[in-house]
């Protein structure tokens, strides 16, 4: 119980301070106050939505940016994007990191394998006592084996 | 990072370790493999974000080494008495081959904050980027080399000892 009241409080904390520690604000501090931030450098993600020559339009999470830059993406790219905030959802590119669309996806098939890799590994070593409510270790059938050979013994 | 190179990594590592520490070995490996992807507890906030919760801030400190520490405490506590701590040191082990994972990605702005709440810095090393898979099918790879060879040298020793144990009960 006092781990867990520790770690509400810790969160409570971080949530509270972290935009004003933050290197750029983000598309949420940009979005509540849009002008307060023009002209000066922000971080957005989103995906491609659209491309044009010089620019592409990315849609965040409150909304859809253009955003000028000769970077060569595709639609359905996932893209984080630091850049100097212009009025009319406009941002001028500084630095940028783009996924491409498959390559980002892969890596959520990835994880799904490896946790259900990792679920089989647990239950194939440890067991959930309900009784008890507790995770005790597996008995291998070696081990069994040995017991029941000493109690016949 | 994926989870798949998060689990392999900490693999070879208890499987190195185990060598010449064998409580890194066996039913515990996975405890360690287990804390490899504690810290990313916090990507429930991606299926959130998709239901239209905002929960990016709220979940952070599950990705920050005090958060996963407490929540490394809080799952050691549903083992059996007398384990807990070595449960806990190894999920903390676990954790930290995360972050040491995760340092080496690339982000365009903001980084681990691994001294929070000591201080507000964030660190990246900006070598590997966070889609990689030539990276994630290295560390598998490795991970697959490592259990055949050790199954192969626990084999041999295994065989040596049963030669053993016959020798001198025959004598």
């Amino acid at each position: 119980m006092l781990l867990i009241c520790a770690f509400v409080v810790l969160a409570a904390y971080y949530q509270a301070n972290i935009t004003q520690h933050l290197d750029y604000p983000r598309e949420g501090e940009v979005s509540a106050n849009y002008a307060k931030y023009v002209g000066q450098n922000v971080t957005i993600s989103g995906t491609v939505a659209a491309t044009d020559v010089g620019s592409f339009q990315l849609k965040g999470l409150y909304g859809t940016y253009t955003i000028l830059s000769s970077e060569a993406v595709q639609r359905g790219d996932v893209v984080t994007v630091v850049g100097t905030l212009q009025p009319g959802h406009q941002l001028r590119a500084v630095a940028m990191f783009v996924s491409p669309w498959l390559l980002s996806e892969l890596v959520y098939v990835r994880s799904f394998i490896a946790l259900i890799v990792l679920v089989v590994l647990f239950f194939m070593s440890w067991r959930f006592d309900w009784r008890a409510f507790v995770i005790r270790p597996r008995e291998k059938r070696r081990d069994r084996d040995q017991l029941s050979e000493r109690k016949v013994e | 990072m994926d989870w798949m190179a998060h689990i392999a990594f900490a693999f070879i590592l208890c499987a190195l370790l185990a060598l010449r520490w064998p409580v890194f070995g066996g039913r515990n490996t996975v405890l360690v493999m287990i804390g490899a992807i504690l810290p990313d507890i916090f990507k429930v906030y991606l299926p959130l974000q998709v239901l239209g919760i905002y929960a990016q801030d709220s979940l952070a400190l599950f990705h920050i080494p005090i958060g996963t520490l407490l929540v490394c405490g809080v799952c050691a506590l549903f083992f059996e008495e007398g384990t807990r701590v070595r449960v806990f040191l190894l999920f903390a082990l676990g954790m930290a081959t995360h972050y040491a994972l995760d340092g080496l990605l690339i982000h365009v702005s903001g980084g681990l904050r691994l001294l929070w709440p000591l201080s507000w810095g964030a660190w990246q090393l900006q070598l590997v980027r966070p889609d990689n898979w030539l990276g994630t099918t290295i560390l598998v790879a490795a991970a697959l080399l490592v259990y055949v060879v050790l199954k192969i040298r626990n084999d041999r020793v295994g065989r040596a000892e049963r030669t053993q144990d016959e020798m001198s009960s025959d004598v």
